[in-house]
Order: structure tokens, then C-alpha cells, then sequence
């Protein structure tokens, strides 16, 4: 019996062998395009639209060089230009490593359901690559040349992965997180926006999305405080400006809650901000380190001056861009119950919204420099 | 081996049991409670969790009264030959068919998530081929296998919770908001994927403690009731209940969705495992029909499932696409979860009413033998 099965056990082995042979053998790293970004563009001039999906490719010419290429792909649809790609290119084109997608803001503008559809159903895709707007055309973006790095995208990767360090940037900014904020109920989508400034990939602002397309961009001073009010546990600065000499920093990190109130069909939301932090820079209160009299006049002065900003960003939000960007909608809808049919960006643009802020200084740091005991 | 080694214990058939019912089709779970249900989805799935309970305790009625028999012959008692085989055949052909569908959904899953290379008809060729070899070496070695893939399917429903970090709770708000009718229409359609605790009536005499039977039983429904109610919930937490039915397998997107160290993506490990959980599902389920097939024609066992193997092997042939498959299991299921309702509860009945000492042939035998 012992002979019989090793016979067995060898046939079998070379027939599961001859079955699974698919073929396709081992593909060496200098025959692929790897893709490290794509770039979505349009032209809108024509009668039908046309596509342009330009995607920057890595190249290993000698041992420890990586340089790039991009290979351009014009089309009337987003899968056509695949193939558009494949005729530039002398190698196989792989999908699955990219750092980023590049939209340009006409793309953006257009709407992205059809991309998001080419993305969601492809299963070698990446979903934790970032996605970013940008303004002009995305394939100049994609051709910027790094200079420490083989290409834009890995730019572009690391300047989205630092950016919650400042700004109240948050780290939502990858495609998974696209697939559940459009179309989903009362969500809606933000992105970082990129510009080329003095020859320098720069985050000038948020784009703002209802539904799939892109309504508005907000500038990076007024996206400070869109993203305080809507995201939870981010970093960012709050300063208390006088004049030019006299002047207060805080660097810390916000905490969101929301409730929502229901009364006679009107919205009401309770937006509730605890901003803990560490005081980076004190010219103005000359005896912070020696008075919590001083200290809790400094927070009261802060807590009011934020709540302000956020006021402003709030109306602005209500009646220029009259999009729900700080995703009110979303507890609401948990609250009172979902209903497809409901508008959610009306109904919070015209809904009484409300910001309490409550600042907390929980270090001073070292010392303070400009320190005077004070003669209270 | 003695025939005492190939009993089971009692908490063997709770692993077999839970093996047999959760397969591979629970990664798309969510999106057909989801697509009714909407958030409340998970509720219905608990709801659910009433059909195999039923099954449960309708079963422990028949287990209690004839504990050394099994459903196909008492069917073959209670109705006589003719009509109890053409019962028994019905209820071979359920295992059979839910085996043909595991087979084609587990090879359209694999192939849509990472082995798209490999050409539909040899993934049905090596999981047929090896689910028939398992069920050859009989239920003591199937037994033990459920028991390796039990911990597997843990280490995937445990790794599913790492996502809770990235989510929120406000996916599954408000509760009870879809509305009651809709939670309980979630729930019917739901209970389709708790088939196949009716295996439970065709495996019971060969446990060892058979007073532990219905203990092992109703621990297994909980335990089955409580991962599904558990897969739809982190589905619709992570997902929300918006991009849930837009998905064909969301469970899977949750797996996928989180970096790990050195292996970066969780989704190979996640389908390496899905792959040992389909292969236990559709053996179990083979085991079972070729089981009850031995017991209508009396030929070796061995040989049965030689003969049943190329219909496992060809009708998976004919679901290459998920759409169609989807489409004929929606359609056949709840006819076949109609029929087991009312077999059962008949059996069940009779159980109840007819004297067991009555039931002797022309010839003086006890028409059930009570050694099988």
C-alpha cells in the first residue's frame, strides 16, 4: 500500500503541477511599468469628452538608479486610454504600488463616479494610495521633476503623509476613504488641493465635493478652520494676534462631538471642540507662567477668537459654497434616522449650527523668555 | 481503528457544525442583508438565527426519542420505502447543490480577488477533487479538520476588528431606524445562508455522549449567530450602509483594508484562509449527501463519492459567472429552506405521536435498527 500511495502522491503532484503551469512565469522588475501615480485630465472642447490618464512609471536603468517616464494615454473613456498607454510603452503595465492619483480640477469639476466604478473594481488596486486635486492640467503635476525623489507622486506621497502634522490635516485622504464618503448619506468629500508655486508642489487649500463633483475650493486660511470643525483628533496652530509684537501660539490637538437637536423640522447642531495644546510662543501675556488668572484669560480670549473664525467659515460655508463640508448631515442622519430622499447639504446649510470651543493649555514647554512676575 | 475512535465528541460536532455552515459565502452576507436591511442589517441577522434554532430543536425532539437512529431512517419508517427514499433523495440533493454553489462562489471569489490566472474550470477541478478526497476518510478525520479551520476563521473575524479604529460608529446609527418590516424581510433573506444545520439529523448517532448532543448543538447555533451578526456589523461599520450592496464581497474589503508590517496587505493571508474554510465547507457538505445516498442504495460509501464526484465537478462549471450564480441560488434556496422546515417538523411530529415499539414490519423486525 506504502508503494502504491508514494506513486499516487508523485502523479498527482506533477499533474497539479501541468494543471496550475498558467504560464506566466516570473516578469523581471526592468519589463514592468510599475506605476507610481496616474493623472486624470480632460478636454471638455470637443462634442465628447476626452480623456487624457497619464500614468509616471518607475524605470531601473543601472543597479541603485530609478528615474521615471510618463506615458500618456488620450481617450474617449477612462479604459480606452489603457490601451492608448499600452501603445507608448515597451513593457507590461502594472497596477498595484501607486502612491497616488492625481485629479485635475476640470477632471474634478466633471465629476469622478466613473474613475471611482474603474477603481472599485479592480482588485490588484492599492486602496491606500492618497488622492489630491490639482489646478491646470494634472500631467504637469505628474511631470514635476523631485529633486531628491524618482518621481512626483512619491513627492506628492510624502508631502499628504506629513501634512496632518499642521493645518488640522487629517489622514483621510486615500481612496478608501473616497469609496465611502461619495455618494454615501450625508458625507461628503474633501481633498487636498496642490498647486505648482515657485516651481514647488504646494498645498494651497481643500477641494470641496458634493456628491461626486467638485463645487468649490477653499483657500488654505479658510480650510484651517473647516477642517478644525470637521475632523476629530487632528493637529494644527492657533494664534492670538495683536500687532506684530505682541502675539500668542498654540500648537495642539482637537477633539470633535457633535449633537444634533430636532425641533419643528429645523436643525440644530452642537458642535463641541476641546483644542488641548502646548503654548509654542508667548509675546503677549508677560506673566503666563506665573498666573492661572492669566491663563484662563488667554484661553477665554483664544476660545473666542476661534469660535469667531469658525462663525465666519460657517456662514461662508452656508451661502457661497453651500455644501455641508463638515459632514453635519452625517450625525444628524444617524440621530433622526436615514432617508435617502434628504438633501443633507440643504438641510444643514439652512440649520441653525452652533460652536462651542473649549481651549485647554496643558504645557508651557521649557520656560518662557519674555517672563515678568507679575504685579497683580 | 476502533469503532470506538471513530465516534465523535461532543465538541467535535459543535466544530463540525459551525464548519458546515460557515463557508466562503459569508464574506457577501452583508450585502444582501444590507441591501434590505440597510443599517440594521446585523439585527436581522441575529433575527436570522431563529432558522437553525428551529432546526436545533426540532432535531433534539427526534434525537431524544431514537438517539441511534438518524432522519433518513426514520423517514424511511414513518413513510415507507418508496415515499421516504424519494424525501431522503430530496434532502441528499440540498447538500449537493449547496455544495455545487460553494464550489463556484469560492472559485469566483478567489479568482476576482488574487488567483485571477487560474481559469474557472481548474479551481473546481482542485476543490472538488480534494473536498471528495476528505470526505472519503469519513466524518472522524472531517471532524478534526473543522477543528484547525474553526481557529482560522478566528484569526480572520479577530483581524476584522483592527478596523474599528478607522470608522465610525455613526455607519451603524440609528438603530431600528430602517423599520421593523424591513428588519424582518433582512431577516428571511438572511436565514438563506444559515443552511445546512440540517446535517445535524444525519450525523448525530455517531457522536459519543448523546446527552451532550443538544448542549453542542444549540452552543454552535449561538456561536454561528454571533460571528454572522458580528461579519455584517464591522461590514456596515466600516463601510456604512451605503457602499455595503454596492459591494459583491464587502467582508472581504474590511480584511483588506488595513496595512500590516512586512506583509502589507492583509488580503493573501485573508484568502489563503478562505480558501481552507471553503474546502472544509464543501467536504462536510459532500460527506453529507453521499451519506445519505449510501443509506438509500447500499453500495460502499467510497464508491458513492466517486459517483457523485462529476456533479461537483461539472455544474460548477456552469456558474463561471457570480451574477448567474447569485441568481440560481436566490431562487432555489428558499424553496430548499421551505422543504427542510417542513421535513423536519413532519419527522418531528411523528416522532411525537407514533409509538416506537409499533414500528415493526410484516416479518416481526423493529424497522429501525438501532445500530448503524
Amino acid at each position: 500500500m506504502k508503494r502504491y500511495s508514494l506513486i499516487i502522491i508523485s502523479v498527482s503532484c506533477i499533474v497539479i503541477y501541468l494543471i496550475f503551469n498558467s504560464g506566466q512565469g516570473v516578469v523581471p522588475i526592468e519589463k514592468r511599468d510599475i506605476a507610481s501615480g496616474i493623472s486624470f485630465d480632460i478636454d471638455k472642447s470637443g462634442p465628447i469628452n476626452e480623456y487624457n490618464v497619464a500614468a509616471s512609471a518607475y524605470t531601473f536603468k543601472k543597479p541603485d538608479e530609478i528615474s521615471s517616464v510618463v506615458l500618456e494615454g488620450i481617450a474617449k473613456n477612462i479604459p480606452d486610454t489603457r490601451s492608448n498607454r499600452q501603445n507608448v510603452s515597451n513593457k507590461e503595465f502594472f497596477l498595484g504600488l501607486q502612491k497616488v492619483f492625481i485629479y485635475s480640477e476640470a477632471a474634478a469639476k466633471d465629476g469622478i463616479n466613473a474613475s471611482i466604478d474603474i477603481l472599485l473594481s479592480n482588485q490588484e488596486l492599492n486602496d491606500a494610495a492618497w488622492i489630491v486635486v490639482c489646478k491646470g492640467e494634472a500631467l504637469d503635476m505628474l511631470k514635476y521633476k523631485s529633486e531628491s525623489l524618482p518621481t512626483a507622486s512619491d513627492h506628492i506621497n510624502g508631502l499628504i503623509e506629513a501634512s496632518p502634522q499642521q493645518n488640522f490635516m487629517s489622514k483621510n485622504y486615500k481612496i478608501v476613504d473616497m469609496y465611502v464618503r461619495v455618494n454615501s448619506e450625508g458625507r461628503d468629500l474633501v481633498l487636498p488641493y496642490l498647486e505648482i508655486l515657485k516651481d514647488k508642489i504646494t498645498l494651497t487649500g481643500m477641494a470641496v465635493f458634493k456628491k461626486d463633483k467638485m463645487v468649490a475650493q477653499i483657500p488654505m486660511e479658510e480650510a484651517i478652520y473647516m477642517n478644525f470643525l470637521r475632523e476629530d483628533k487632528v493637529k494644527g496652530v492657533l494664534t492670538l494676534q495683536k500687532d506684530s509684537y505682541h502675539y500668542i501660539s498654540t500648537y495642539g490637538i482637537v477633539k470633535r462631538k457633535v449633537q444634533c437637536e430636532k425641533t419643528n423640522g429645523k436643525y440644530k447642531f452642537n458642535i463641541d471642540l476641546e483644542f488641548k495644546g502646548k503654548i509654542v510662543n508667548n509675546t503677549m501675556y508677560t506673566d503666563l507662567m506665573g498666573s492661572t488668572k492669566t491663563l484662563e484669560e488667554y484661553s477665554h480670549e483664544l476660545e473666542e477668537q476661534t469660535k469667531k473664525s469658525c462663525y465666519e467659515f460657517i456662514n461662508k460655508m452656508q451661502n457661497v459654497y453651500k455644501v455641508d463640508c463638515l459632514e453635519l448631515g452625517r450625525d444628524a442622519a444617524a440621530t433622526f434616522g436615514r432617508n435617502p430622499q434628504t438633501d443633507w447639504d440643504d438641510v444643514v446649510c439652512n440649520s441653525d449650527i452652533i460652536v462651542n470651543v473649549k481651549v485647554k493649555v496643558d504645557n508651557l514647554g521649557r520656560g518662557q523668555f519674555l517672563f515678568q512676575k507679575s504685579s497683580r | 481503528m476502533n469503532k470506538k475512535n471513530r465516534l465523535l465528541t461532543a465538541s467535535e460536532l459543535f466544530f463540525i457544525l459551525v464548519g458546515c455552515i460557515i463557508g466562503i459565502g459569508v464574506t457577501s452576507l452583508p450585502a444582501d442583508v444590507v441591501s434590505i436591511a440597510k443599517q440594521d442589517g446585523w439585527i436581522s441577522t441575529i433575527i436570522g438565527g431563529i432558522y437553525p434554532l428551529y432546526i436545533v430543536l426540532m432535531g433534539g425532539i427526534i434525537i431524544k426519542k431514537y438517539p441511534d437512529s438518524n432522519i433518513m431512517n426514520l423517514s424511511k419508517a414513518f413513510f415507507g420505502k418508496i415515499i421516504g427514499n424519494i424525501l431522503n433523495i430530496l434532502f441528499m440533493l440540498q447538500f449537493l447543490f449547496y455544495a455545487v454553489m460553494v464550489i463556484s462562489g469560492s472559485s469566483n471569489q478567489l479568482r476576482a480577488y488574487s488567483i485571477y490566472f487560474i481559469p474557472h474550470f481548474k479551481m473546481v477541478m482542485i476543490l472538488a477533487l480534494v473536498a471528495c478526497y476528505a470526505s472519503i476518510k469519513g466524518l472522524k478525520v472531517l471532524a478534526r479538520f473543522t477543528v484547525i479551520t474553526f481557529f482560522l476563521l478566528l484569526i480572520v473575524i479577530l483581524a476584522s476588528t483592527v478596523s474599528f479604529k478607522f470608522a465610525s460608529m455613526l455607519n451603524v446609527k440609528p438603530f431600528l431606524g430602517a423599520g421593523i418590516p424591513k428588519i424582518l424581510e433582512g431577516s428571511m433573506q438572511s436565514s438563506f445562508s444559515y443552511a445546512n444545520m440540517e446535517i445535524l439529523l444525519v450525523i448525530y448517532p455517531y457522536v459519543q455522549e448523546k446527552k451532550k448532543i443538544l448542549k453542542a448543538a444549540l452552543t454552535s447555533t449561538f456561536v454561528i449567530t454571533l460571528i454572522y451578526a458580528w461579519i455584517v456589523f464591522t461590514s456596515i461599520y466600516f463601510s456604512g450602509p451605503d457602499l455595503v450592496p454596492k459591494q459583491l464581497w464587502p467582508f472581504s474589503f474590511v480584511a483588506e483594508s488595513f496595512k500590516i508590517p512586512l506583509v502589507n496587505n492583509f488580503r493573501y493571508i485573508n484568502i489563503t484562509i478562505w480558501i481552507i474554510i471553503a474546502y472544509k465547507t464543501i467536504a462536510i457538505e459532500f460527506y453529507a449527501s453521499t451519506k445519505i445516498l449510501n443509506n438509500i442504495i447500499k453500495v460502499k460509501r467510497k464508491w458513492i463519492c466517486f459517483l457523485l464526484l462529476p456533479v461537483i465537478l461539472i455544474f460548477p462549471l456552469l456558474m463561471e459567472n457570480e451574477v448567474i450564480r447569485r441568481e440560481i441560488s436566490s431562487k432555489v434556496i428558499p424553496w430548499i429552506t421551505l422543504f427542510n422546515i417542513a421535513y423536519i417538523t413532519l419527522i418531528a411530529l411523528l416522532t411525537i405521536l407514533i409509538d416506537k415499539n409499533k414500528l415493526i414490519n410484516k416479518k416481526g423486525e423493529k424497522l429501525i435498527n438501532e445500530k448503524i
